[in-house]
């Protein structure tokens, strides 16, 4: 055992893991993507975290007490901890985080996650007191939004392009290394962190080729996928190098309007367009899934199973389009003023998912009249271009939820994800109710009554889930994966052969 | 040589050798002797097609004009187990939700429990007693005696019939409420046991397509009150030495990765030994993977009520994997949202189980009080979402 534990040190432990894509941008202010999350979960903590029975417990935070009012909460912090550029970790970093999330000047996708925090005060280096908007049952629930260093910055309002994000500091587990001229990501472990990980390095690899994805697993050149198609899941789960290990995100592919567009803000016009595409033709050579009718995956309790699907009816499509001043001359669709109706269709860059279905609904639209000028921009260019200046008439992308599935931000008219500028006054209604709904039978009630009425609306095409598993060599040890942010417990995870 | 030798000791993660193949009972036994095989089925075909595609309900049907006989017995014992796992499944979410309510609500976190609620959980408690609180809903009082009185005669039709609808209901808070009975599938399991009679099962019809190897090993777990959704891992499933109880998920996969590579050895030795006509049937119904699939089950079970849901999850994961076609028992997501369940993963639970359990009823008494205890653990959250193309 301590001669195998010593080659084991000798050698060092590498995990090296594959994302479709690098993350745009490390600073968890601004992280938008899956892939932003699981990296900032290695580098950043919260106050508090899930445990591996998903319950709330102490990160950087030790204990804390409410008011009895429960209006706020005094939460006392961990002393042994430093950033990763050895600065000591105080209360004033949380302050400034919560300030930070909350400022308007930096506009974080964020700030919903923390809107319930009214104040925040350092009473001590090691204490500090957050006052909240409402009575608050379990705070600690919602304190998990990462903490980030106030001596980094010149001022809670950061703008995106901050140079932290090339040299981000944090207080998790792991440090960054490098970025590297191949897209890849170097993590080292934090020496003497309270929590030490047992794994030595990290490296993230940007491949988006799920095929030579699955041969690196294979072949061993690399220990993990964090997500497999699940047209690869057989291959993977023959192989007894290979473990599979559920990762459900409560994910949806879909296609979003751009409502600000005068085109489609007829719901009639977006109906035709959502009867045009086949989806079951898209999902067809991806692999197995399932088709979704509204904003959640159908497993979730705020699934409504009586709204259908659309079926996929070119006539009918036609009929709409028709009906709302559109014509069909020498086989295009004509807008009421005449121009012809070209869609703009935005997409990640460099994903096989995503251009598989392009090329696909490009050649589905184009046989129903309608062209479709694909566009495939880098992650960077996504976050200007459909988040910030809304230049796309329709993107495609998944959304991931974790296990409260709140969809308030994606279709509340003042959500911070509503890029698509949708607004219903009804949907309004529906979320506000359902955010503050003390009653779980009630909220389910609401939501599912949600689910109908946004089907019903149409801002988006809504497409499908995937059963989505990761994979990794069997010499990781110890694996527990939590269900969103992937990463939370690698501390437990060991590569006793090393790698 | 000394380091690896210690190494392996210590547990290296790499996947450990399979023991030399051995017999997997009634495997064999149709590999080696399809007339047995044929023999078994000749008169009661659809019957054991059903209890192949998992079908106990069919499988009952078509063996009705022999219920004594080895196939009624089987499918009835099949059926027993099926509403076993049912029961576990659906007593947990009710007992979980009431209880967690009840904590949430008494510390302003929640509206309060409603009595039918709070009613569901008293009875998933003590499905034995039956017993409800004071302010129990008279509605809900009366289903409960229709079940009691069900129970008493043994009618599984009255209590099949109780458990296709909710114990109770209503629309007086402007939104509808469902409890269902979280007993039914308890009371069931158990007349269906009692249909499945007592005393051996002989000859191969007391094994075929079991987790269990032989009819002597059935009736001997049986007579050492093994339940019957246990049995398998202590007869020739020892022999792989695979079949400990497992302590963890981490065990567990070792274990499992051990069993695949042994029945995968012995796969080939059936392959390679039996005549033709046995191998071909052998492969042709994936036998070894039934064999496989039953024994991952009971392992799972074995696991729950030995207060491992981790290492329980592992097992139900692997009865899936692998089947290549071939039709999955229906206990697999049953024992795999209890494993999460038990685990504290409430949304975990309820994506194990097919997306369309909403609309069957049989189900809808666990996946209802499971989505009530996802939506009420988020009350009150701000929840994360992130784009994932």
């Amino acid at each position: 055992m301590i001669l195998a534990l010593a080659w084991a040190v000798a050698h060092g432990s590498t995990f090296r893991y594959a994302e479709d894509r690098a993350p745009a941008v490390v600073n968890p202010l601004f992280a938008t993507t899956l892939s932003e999350a699981r990296l900032d979960e290695l580098l950043f903590e919260g106050l508090f975290a899930d445990d591996p029975e998903l319950r709330s417990t102490g990160r950087l935070a030790t204990g804390f007490t409410l008011s009895d009012d429960r209006r706020s909460m005094t939460v006392r912090l961990r002393r042994d901890v430093t950033w990763h550029d050895g600065r000591p970790f105080t209360a004033e970093d949380v302050v400034f985080s919560v300030n930070a999330y909350l400022s308007a000047e930096t506009a974080s996708p964020e700030a919903g996650r923390v809107s319930f925090v009214t104040s925040a005060i350092a009473q001590d280096p090691h204490t500090v007191v957050l006052g909240f908007a409402n009575p608050e049952y379990a705070p600690e629930d919602k304190l998990h939004f990462k903490i980030l260093p106030a001596h980094r910055f010149s001022s809670p309002d950061v703008k995106r392009n901050d140079p932290f994000r090339a040299t981000p500091v944090g207080t998790g587990p792991y440090r960054l290394v490098s970025f590297n001229a191949d897209n890849s990501v170097s993590l080292a472990r934090v020496g003497g962190h309270w929590s030490p990980p047992s794994i030595e390095e990290l490296v993230l690899r940007e491949i988006s080729d799920k095929a030579y994805q699955a041969k690196l697993l294979l072949y061993e050149s690399i220990e993990a996928l964090v997500r497999v198609l699940p047209k690869d899941l057989a291959a993977l789960g023959a192989d007894r190098k290979i473990e599979l290990y559920p990762y459900q995100t409560n994910s949806w592919w879909y296609f979003g309007f751009n409502l600000t567009n005068p085109t489609y803000a007829d719901v009639a016009v977006r109906e035709a367009l959502s009867l045009m595409v086949d989806v079951p033709g898209l999902l067809a050579p991806i692999g197995t899934g399932e088709r979704v009718s509204g904003p959640f995956v159908p497993s979730s309790p705020f699934y409504d199973h009586a709204t259908a699907p659309l079926p996929h009816d070119p006539e009918r499509a036609a009929s709409l389009l028709a009906g709302a001043g559109f014509s069909f001359v020498g086989g295009r669709w004509l807008g009421p003023d005449g121009r012809e109706l070209k869609i703009r269709l935005v997409a990640p860059a460099n994903l096989e998912t995503a251009q598989d279905i392009v090329i696909n609904v490009q050649s589905q639209l184009q046989r129903g009249g309608i062209q479709v000028e694909p566009r495939f921009v880098g992650a960077a260019e996504w976050k200007e271009q459909v988040w910030r200046d809304r230049a796309f008439d329709l993107v495609l992308s998944q959304w991931s939820f974790d296990r409260n599935e709140d969809v308030w931000e994606q279709f509340h008219s003042t959500g911070t994800r509503n890029f698509g500028a949708f607004h219903d006054p009804e949907v309004d209604r529906l979320l506000t109710e359902a955010r503050a709904a003390t009653d779980p039978q009630q909220k389910k009630s609401l939501l599912r009554t949600l689910h109908g009425q946004v089907a019903a609306q149409r801002p988006m095409i809504f497409l499908f889930t995937l059963d989505s598993y990761a994979a990794m060599n069997v010499k990781v040890r110890n694996v527990v994966v939590h269900p969103f942010y992937f990463f939370t417990w690698i501390a437990g995870w060991a590569m006793p052969d090393g790698g | 040589m000394l380091a690896m030798a210690l190494g392996a000791g210590c547990g290296s993660g790499s996947v450990a050798e399979p023991p030399p193949p051995t017999s997997l009972g009634w495997v064999d036994a149709v590999a080696a002797d399809p007339s047995a095989f044929e023999a078994l089925v000749a008169a009661d075909r659809d019957g054991w097609i059903a209890l192949h595609a998992h079908d106990a309900a069919s499988a009952l049907r078509a063996f009705a004009d022999q219920p004594g006989g080895a196939g009624a017995r089987r499918a009835a014992l099949a059926r027993s187990v099926a509403r076993g796992d049912l029961a576990t499944l659906t007593a947990d979410a009710a007992a979980r939700l009431a209880s967690a309510w009840g904590a949430r609500a008494a510390g302003a976190g929640a509206a309060p429990v409603p009595p039918a609620v709070r009613a569901a959980g008293s009875l998933a408690a003590d499905c034995a007693a039956l017993s409800l609180p004071e302010d129990a809903p008279p509605a809900l009082r009366d289903g409960v005696a229709a079940h009691a009185r069900g129970r008493e005669q043994g009618d599984l039709d009255a209590l099949e019939r109780l458990a296709a609808a909710p114990l109770w209901r209503s629309d007086a808070d402007g939104f509808e409420r469902v409890v269902w009975d979280p007993c039914l599938p308890a009371s069931a399991a158990a007349a269906w046991r009692a249909r499945a009679g007592e005393g051996a099962i002989e000859g191969l019809g007391g094994a075929f397509l079991a987790a269990w190897g032989t009819a002597d090993e059935l009736a001997a777990g049986l007579a050492a009150g093994v339940p019957a959704g246990e049995l398998g891992p202590d007869g020739v499933a020892a022999a792989l030495g695979v079949t400990g109880p497992g302590d963890d998920a981490e065990d567990a996969r070792r274990r499992v990765s051990a069993l695949v590579a042994a029945t995968d050895a012995v796969a080939e030795r059936i392959i390679d030994r039996a005549p033709p006509e046995g191998a071909a049937l052998a492969t042709e119904l994936g036998l070894v993977g039934r064999w496989r699939e039953q024994l991952c089950l009971a392992m799972a079970r074995r696991a729950l009520r030995l207060g491992s849901p981790d290492a329980a999850a592992v097992w139900a994961r692997a009865a899936t994997f692998g089947r290549d076609g071939l039709p999955t028992d229906p206990s697999a997501p049953l024992l795999l949202a209890t494993a999460e369940l038990r685990s504290g993963r409430a949304r975990e639970a309820l994506a194990a189980l097919p997306s369309s359990a909403g609309a069957d009823p049989a189900l809808r008494a666990a996946v209802d009080p499971l989505s009530d205890l996802v939506v009420l653990e988020g009350l009150g959250r701000a929840g994360d979402s992130k784009e994932d193309p």
